[in-house]
């Protein structure tokens, strides 16, 4: 069983109009109709541009934004239909690193306070039963909060911190640092799923890749199971063994990072992966790029039939403005099986059967330098 | 390249902040380059590496207070040579707009939000143009149309925060490409976009330069950018030019062991899962400072005692095979025959336990 199961998962965002009478006008469809599953222990990337409801995808799961309709089950369990007490028990479970590490640490609690913080709220740590037996409330206090320190001090190292950091704020560390310090916050409960949202898109290029290995190290040495969502597809595709791509709410595709990068069958994915730069000058010179027509429609009014018919290269008359494509498995491909995609033509724009048609997509640059 | 002069030659270029109490900052420490009309020349490196000041420092954006700016930025103007960085602020709000040009990487905060776009376009045009009225409200619609904004008569009346992104880097692209302008600096345009809009603007940049033959200064942390757009790149690191090369050695051969360790932290779209980064320890608080030694020296697994005895010099990269133009600073590059390279050891600036 996977370990964490999304199915048709919505979340939509009322849009209010009025001074004295409050009247919900429309929606903003943030995540409309989302199905995943991430097995344990590994990765699953989830790749978007901005706007196309990944961050409120995570940040649903754990019950940080309401569901509008669907199912999250998390180990069997439907985090969509917990009371607000069983959830925040839950989350113990689901732990959570976000992009900006200066704005997601208190600057006024120091680094120890901040990572007590979690245990306590949990009660995790201290004697056991046996052993808290014929012990004295105050040693029992004394025991739990020895042993919460040495669970802090051993998330810090194992992020590379010593026990220094304690009693250091969190200005004092570097973009690098603060990312590792919000990384160890989400180990020292010991969950099962970390949601990283956009882990390292502040950082440096050369401290981005330090993070990179060190969320790697430690799903390796704990069996740490990720959801991992950021715009940047080559981040996405060095850690994921599955990644789906979004689009304006609703996943496109979904591949493990080989079958997706080798045989991209979504005409977004295409566009996507021809816009992402490689730095390879030869790669850089001879690789075909995608331009995109315009920018992203709005989510308060999607268009009909697909999502990306408005800005496809491939649209085709009727179907693709009237009929909105499931995500459904690929057909005629060697592979795992398990590559989906949501488009009505995808084999036949995989086998070369239908061509972009140039007026659609801004210009196909071939070779351009 | 060409025997002729260069558009622009900056050389030994310094800027120094000065804090009451806290002393002195390099932020830019001797950097030299060239640009010329038609072709594009990189800055790259991570932030706090200067290339950002370098090029506030070229349009004369850096203030008058607390900061010494040294060195030399020789322009060719259509009245003869002269030096960015000495001209006077009368000359220099001249020149901008209508010789040089800026984009920067925030659009949002670029435009001035309480006015309309077609105003923000116009106004340069009526400065350095002289045109007013229904002229240059038709220059504007037809300098909108150009970089790719839909329906340009309709957005010249609306406002940034009405527009995307990518549109609004797009009206700063039309606004600073509104007078021809010879030289254009672009400081990180296209981070804050998608990946797709990105896309889309490097496009409109790389034929502003083939056809207008207008020269181009990117300034930018990525270096897949870098790999499709630039001719020429500057490595920068602490306010040095580390490496200079042609895109092509760059790439292909690294000398300096930043550009290694760079070009090994960036995961590869086209690399299989996993595929293990390389990348640099430490952090930029580990630097010393360029007169004792080889900044980068704390952070580098090629260090040797000859990394510290002063500022290393720039060199031409070994051997015939890379062509000119390829200079490093580095006593001990990469892949190259060299001195014994002892087995890498441990500096103890960096200490273990504040890695990152």
């Amino acid at each position: 069983m996977s370990l964490l199961e999304i199915r048709d998962l919505k979340v939509h965002f009322p849009i209010r109009r009025g001074v004295v009478v409050d009247r919900t006008i429309g929606h903003v469809r943030a995540v409309d109709g989302v199905s995943l599953s991430v097995e344990r222990g590994r990765t699953y990337g989830l790749v978007g541009e901005s706007g196309c409801g990944k961050t409120t995808l995570g940040r649903a799961v754990l019950r940080l934004n309401e569901i509008t309709h669907g199912e999250v089950r998390f180990d069997g369990r439907d985090l969509a239909g917990l009371d607000p007490e069983s959830m925040r028990r839950e989350r113990a479970n689901l732990q959570m690193v976000f992009q900006d590490p200066l704005g997601s640490l208190n600057p006024r609690q120091n680094i120890g306070s901040i990572l007590l913080e979690g245990l306590q709220t949990h009660g995790i740590g201290g004697p056991s039963e046996e052993e808290a037996e014929g012990l004295g409330r105050r040693q029992r206090r004394a025991r739990t909060a020895q042993d919460q320190r040495r669970r802090v001090v051993a998330a810090l190292e194992r992020v590379g911190l010593s026990a220094k950091a304690l009693q250091r704020y969190p200005h004092e560390f570097s973009g690098g640092q603060r990312q590792r310090i919000g990384i160890a916050r989400a180990l020292v409960l010991e969950p099962d799923l970390i949601i990283c949202d956009e882990p390292v898109s502040a950082l440096d290029v050369s401290i981005q890749a330090q993070v990179l290995n060190l969320l790697e190290e430690l799903q390796e040495e704990l069996g740490l199971t990720y959801l991992v969502i950021a715009h940047d597809l080559a981040v996405v595709r060095h850690v994921s063994d599955v990644v789906g791509v979004m689009y304006l709410g609703s996943l496109v595709e979904e591949a493990t990072g080989d079958e997706l990068y080798g045989t991209p069958a979504h005409p977004y994915t295409r566009s996507l992966m021809s816009a992402v730069p490689v730095p390879d000058p030869t790669v850089e010179d001879t690789r075909e790029r995608i331009l995109l027509a315009g920018d992203l429609p709005s989510p308060a009014d999607p268009p009909p039939g697909c999502r990306f018919h408005t800005r496809c290269p491939w649209r085709q008359e009727e179907r693709c403005d009237t009929e909105r494509p499931e995500l459904r498995p690929l057909h005629g491909v060697q592979g795992s099986g398990t590559h989906r995609v949501a488009c009505h033509y995808a084999e036949q724009i995989l086998s070369g059967q239908l061509r972009p048609s140039a007026d659609q997509a801004e210009r196909i640059v071939r070779g351009a330098g | 390249m060409t025997t002729s002069t260069p558009l622009l030659a900056v050389d030994e270029l310094s800027v120094v902040f000065h804090r009451k109490g806290q002393g002195e900052t390099r932020a830019v420490d001797g950097v030299s380059f060239t640009l010329e009309e038609g072709r594009v020349t990189g800055l790259v490196g991570e932030s706090g590496c200067g290339k950002s000041v370098t090029s506030l420092a070229l349009m004369g954006l850096l203030p008058d207070r607390g900061v010494k700016v040294g060195g030399s930025a020789l322009i060719r103007l259509p009245d003869g040579e002269q030096d960015l960085l000495k001209v006077s602020q009368r000359r220099m709000r001249d020149l901008r707009g209508s010789q040089l040009a800026m984009i920067f990487q925030d659009p949002l905060s670029s435009l001035n939000p309480v006015v309309p776009i077609g105003v923000q376009v116009t106004e340069i045009l009526s400065r350095h143009r002289g045109m007013r009225g229904a002229a240059a409200r038709r220059e504007a619609a037809d300098l909108l149309q150009r970089v790719g904004i839909p329906d340009p008569t309709r957005r010249l009346g609306e406002y940034p925060h009405q527009l995307s992104g990518g549109m609004r880097q797009r009206a700063l692209i039309a606004m600073a490409v509104a007078c021809r302008p010879k030289l254009m600096i672009a400081d990180e345009p296209t981070t804050a976009l998608d990946v797709t809009i990105q896309a889309q603007i490097l496009e409109l940049l790389r034929d502003l330069v083939t056809e207008e033959g207008t020269a181009l200064l990117m300034i930018t942390h990525d270096l897949g950018v870098v790999a499709g757009l630039c001719d020429e790149i500057n490595v920068l690191y602490a306010g040095k030019a580390v490496e200079t090369a042609p895109r092509g050695p760059l790439f292909a051969d690294p000398a300096h062991p930043y550009t290694v360790g760079l070009l090994g932290s960036i995961p590869r779209l086209d690399a299989p899962r996993g595929e293990p980064l390389t990348p640099v320890r430490g952090s930029v608080n580990d630097n010393i400072a360029w007169a004792d030694g080889c900044a980068f020296a704390p952070r580098c697994d090629h260090y040797t005692m000859e990394c510290l005895q002063g500022p290393p010099p720039l060199v031409g990269a070994s051997g015939d095979e890379e062509g000119p133009g390829h200079i490093h600073r580095c006593v001990n590059p990469v892949g190259r025959a060299g001195p014994d390279r002892p087995e890498p050891e441990t500096p103890a600036a960096a200490s273990e336990e504040e890695r990152g």
